[in-house]
């Protein structure tokens, strides 16, 4: 059955099929034929209403009041107009989605492990991309933004690991948007792909110049094989106006483990979804996440776990803040594949309400298939206690100043689990700097 | 999935049919179907409708209810949503309407299948509360106590307390001004595709209306309303406990229930006033089909309260241990301030069973609380969802809830899912969910095997153990009968 497209979707539709020819690879019979199954896929929903169920809480009508660009914004961006980078490793740096050599740095670290921009790649080594970008399940129904980004997808990072292979010092990458009052369309998909017992850490930061706006619809296809281990960590602090959207499929196999981070604080309207297979015994998944929201953002952390084989195991926590009139959503969802047992699987989501027209929509889910499984998923929502709230304030600490400690000490419990890397005081940053803003405002003011 | 366009334009051309085959009809009372049959005629039409209301000598206004009801439903689509299956109904080969008949039972307690009867044993009913039951001709429900006719003696004494139980039909011609005040006002006709069937073509159910200032001086029950032995397929339920009143209300009981009807749509609208206490009590143990899954009932239930007062409760507890299909979410909405919302649950599947059931606790008033204790087990082939919905509105201040959702798995093919949705608008509400999945731990069935207990035995005995907390919230009589029901309904579970 054909349904009535909205207008933002048929805009894509049509700018595909303006696109198509002159998109990344598109002499690429195999990857032509990805994006035209893709783009048939998004038309039978178009861009995801409420109505579906696994975006009941988040609307993406914000789209329809952007105006959307295509093409490259011509701005000149200098290595000396980025943030810092964070450590010793490589970076890769992507302005409004296109990858920037010229501002990228030290990407040859060493034998095994390869980094490079998907553009490049589609024209030096298409053979190695292609079983990595056909199997992933773009035309999954049900999920019409990654379809979207694979009808447009041409440039993006990838991260290639060979056997063995340890990438050391964190590898950055960093999304930078330029500013602008049109909304830049990004639809970056990167693959990383990590062969057995390799390792790396990967930070992932997408952000921007002052008044950046974009339509940020990105997907990451992760394959760890056995014994692999991937740290893979985002900040997201993408400009006021901006529309994001993030996907990020992740298949583990026998004793890998990937461990991922999002801290979410930037976009009018931002998802960050994670999926997640364990496809073999031993395979382990940490999901972890902090949102902080004010004005009328609306965050959105979307999980899903597929227990798939034996003894496998995931633990999540994602906490958050929200003031103003800012909105969240948690959709968490675990399920245990039949024979999956001795599966492991905890989860916890809890959310503090700072002001009163704040909201906090969340949905742990449990689907399970196999009866050897431990399972068990914890959800609160609730404001700063009242009475730690008095002990601090009778000690003469300020009332902003006061809600600033309860509110990171109650965010302790993800920061905590992480190790003292330059991410963990990257993290702890944005958290005390989110804390910290009615402070300043007040000192301005006073 | 439809476009809305294409749906609106299916609704359109829908209304346009209705009003098209009224405006035939230009409107008449008069009726296709013969009303001084028995039973109406197969199928679902404005006429079956008018053959009900007629058949009950309903007043205008409920006969226009029913049409409003029954036309609405025809612009509506079967929910897809529930974590259940089922192979489509058709909604035109069905009797909607047939007068109880005097059954002809067996004449003795020897012609009843031996099978039901070791059941009945099991639950440690008597004697001739089993023959009445079994439906042994010549055995008036009187006879289950000795001397003294029950009926009588328990309509005095709620007559004396101006207590008003009796049928729903018979609340519509007594006391009209209630029935039209409060029916449809917590589950509106048109609420979803079940309700608004039921509010179409509803035959049977209980009224019960508690005056100011009454404790209700007995537990109410289906049971023991003499015309109610045939409970219908679409049973309607009202209860209003008014200010300071407290009712204690039972339905259902713990002995297997065959019905040749195998969908069932009942709706329970629940109203408390200021002060207000109703306790809602379920026993569920309609036919859940055989060993293979072939047969069993659709039990597709709407049942609400709304906590209207302030300091008002509303209490659900509810064991499910039949049918095949369990569709229901008795729910509470708290209106008053500080009023109470609690949902107690049992759900119990096995072989192919499945049940999509849970709660919704909508607070709106301040200071108004909700608990929700959820059991489910699964065993067999079968297939648990607990679905609940916990919403805080911006005006709730202070309000409170605490949901604990807990899975028990037997065996490798069932499976037992949980679908809580947390929505809170307001920042001094608390909210707090808790749910775990376990299967029945082989050192709890070592200890108890070793101690003699078959394993049955001691599977029933843990699973109680689990249960516990729920089993507690049950008035007595009832709670002995669900503790042996447990066991009952996991029999061939294990081993």
């Amino acid at each position: 059955m054909t349904m009535a497209l909205s207008e933002t979707s048929q805009v894509f539709l049509d700018r595909y099929a303006e696109l198509r020819g002159r998109l990344a690879g598109a002499d690429l019979p195999w990857l032509a034929k990805i994006r035209e199954d893709a783009a048939n896929t998004f038309r039978v929903t178009g861009v995801p209403t409420p109505r579906m169920e696994d975006w009941k809480y988040t609307n993406l009508k914000a789209l329809d009041a952007l105006e959307l660009v295509f093409a490259a914004r011509p701005a000149e961006v200098r290595a000396d107009m980025l943030p810092a980078k964070l450590g010793d490793g490589p970076r890769l740096v992507f302005v409004d989605g296109r990858f920037r050599a010229d501002l990228s740095d030290s990407l040859e670290i060493g034998e095994g492990i390869r980094l490079a921009s998907l553009a490049d790649l589609l024209s030096a080594d298409p053979g190695f991309i292609e079983p990595r970008l056909a199997d992933f399940g773009d035309n999954a129904t049900g999920a019409p933004m990654l379809a979207l980004n694979g009808a447009f997808q041409e440039d993006g990072y990838v991260i290639a690991l060979d056997a063995n292979a340890d990438a050391g010092a964190a590898i950055e990458i960093l999304f930078w948007d330029t500013a602008g009052e049109a909304a830049a369309v990004r639809q970056p998909r990167n693959l990383i792909v990590a062969a057995a017992n390799s390792r790396a850490e990967i930070i992932e930061r997408h952000m921007g110049a002052g008044s950046s706006r974009q339509f940020f619809n990105g997907a990451t296809l992760i394959t760890l094989d056995a014994g692999a281990a991937i740290g893979h960590y985002r900040v997201q602090s993408q400009g006021a106006g901006s529309v994001h959207v993030n996907t990020i499929r992740t298949r583990i196999e026998a004793d890998a483990r990937y461990e991922s981070f999002i801290l979410a604080e930037g976009g009018e309207v931002a998802r960050d979804e994670v999926q997640v297979g364990l496809m073999a015994a031993g395979a382990y998944a940490r999901l972890d996440g902090i949102y902080l929201a004010d004005g009328a953002q609306v965050l959105d952390s979307t999980t899903t776990t597929r227990h798939a084989a034996p003894n496998t195991t995931c633990q999540e926590t994602y906490k958050g803040a929200l003031d103003g009139t800012a909105r969240a959503v948690f959709q968490g969802a675990i399920r245990v594949e039949p024979g999956a047992d001795g599966t492991d699987a905890q989860m916890s989501n809890k959310t503090l309400l700072l002001s009163d027209d704040a909201e906090i929509d969340t949905k742990p889910q449990l689907e399970i298939y196999a009866d050897e499984v431990k399972c068990a998923h914890g959800a609160t929502t609730g404001e700063l206690d009242a009475e730690a709230m008095f002990y601090l304030r009778s000690r003469g600490i300020p009332e902003v100043e006061a809600r600033g400690i309860l509110v990171e000490g109650f965010l302790d419990e993800v920061t905590e689990a992480m190790d003292d890397t330059p991410f963990a005081h990257l993290v702890r940053g944005h958290v005390a700097a989110w804390v910290g803003r009615g402070v300043k405002e007040k000192e301005m003011k006073g | 999935m439809k476009s809305e366009s294409t749906e609106r334009m299916t609704a359109v051309s829908k209304t346009v049919e209705t009003v098209q085959s009224v405006a035939d009809r230009k409107y008449k009372y008069g009726f296709v179907t013969d009303i001084e049959a028995d039973t109406a005629p197969k199928g679902l039409n404005e006429d079956i409708v008018r053959f009900i209301s007629a058949k009950k000598d309903e007043p205008e206004w409920l006969l226009e209810w029913r049409l409003k009801a029954f036309r609405h439903w025809q612009t509506m689509e079967e929910p897809d949503w529930p974590k259940v299956s089922y192979p489509p109904i058709d909604y035109q080969d069905a009797y909607y309407y047939s007068a109880p008949k005097p059954k002809e039972g067996p004449s003795s307690l020897d012609e009843v299948d031996p099978e039901l009867l070791a059941t009945y044993d099991k639950l440690g009913i008597p004697l001739h509360e089993q023959e009445i039951l079994a439906g042994v001709k010549n055995v008036a429900v009187d006879a289950v106590f000795d001397s003294v006719s029950v009926a009588t003696t328990f309509k005095a004494t709620l007559a004396k307390a101006g207590v008003i139980f009796c049928s729903i039909s018979e609340a519509v011609k007594d006391h009209p001004e209630l029935v039209k005040k409060y029916m449809g006002s917590v589950v509106p006709y048109s609420d979803n595709y079940f309700a608004t069937l039921n509010s179409a073509v509803f035959t049977d159910g209980s009224f019960v209306y508690i005056p100011k200032g009454v404790r209700c001086p007995m537990e109410l029950s289906t049971y023991f309303r003499i015309n109610a032995a045939n409970t219908g397929q679409f049973e309607r339920t009202l209860i209003i406990a008014d200010e300071g009143s407290y009712v204690s209300y039972l339905e259902g009981c713990t002995a297997p229930m065959r019905d040749e009807n195998q969908l069932h749509a009942a709706v329970v609208e629940l109203i408390a006033m200021d002060d207000a206490e109703i306790k809602y009590s379920t026993v569920q143990n309609w036919y859940p089909g055989d060993e293979n899954g072939v047969g069993g009932i659709y039990n597709f239930v709407t049942k609400r309260g709304a906590c209207r007062g302030r300091n008002s409760k509303i209490s659900w507890t509810q064991v499910e241990t039949g049918s095949a299909i369990t569709w229901k979410y008795p729910s509470c909405i708290l209106q008053g301030d500080n009023s109470v919302g609690e949902f107690y649950s049992i759900a119990i599947t096995n072989n192919y069973q499945q049940a999509d059931t849970g709660t919704k606790m909508i607070h709106l008033g301040k200071n108004t609380r909700s608990r929700i204790i959820a059991k489910g087990i699964s065993a067999g082939k079968s297939q648990s969802t607990y679905r609940g919905l916990v919403k805080m509105m911006p005006k709730a201040d202070g309000s409170r809830n605490y949901s604990q959702c807990d899975s028990l798995l037997i065996g490798k093919e069932c499976g037992a899912h949980t679908v809580p949705y947390i929505e809170s608008r307001n920042k001094s509400a608390q909210v707090e969910h808790e749910a775990t999945t376990s299967k029945i731990s082989e050192d709890q069935l070592f200890y108890c095997r070793q101690r003699g207990l078959s394993e049955e035995d001691a599977v029933a005995l843990i699973v109680n153990g689990f249960c516990r907390e729920v089993l507690q919230e049950l008035p007595m009589e009832f709670a002995v009968e669900a503790q042996k029901l447990v066991g009952i309904s996991l029999e061939g579970s294990v081993g």
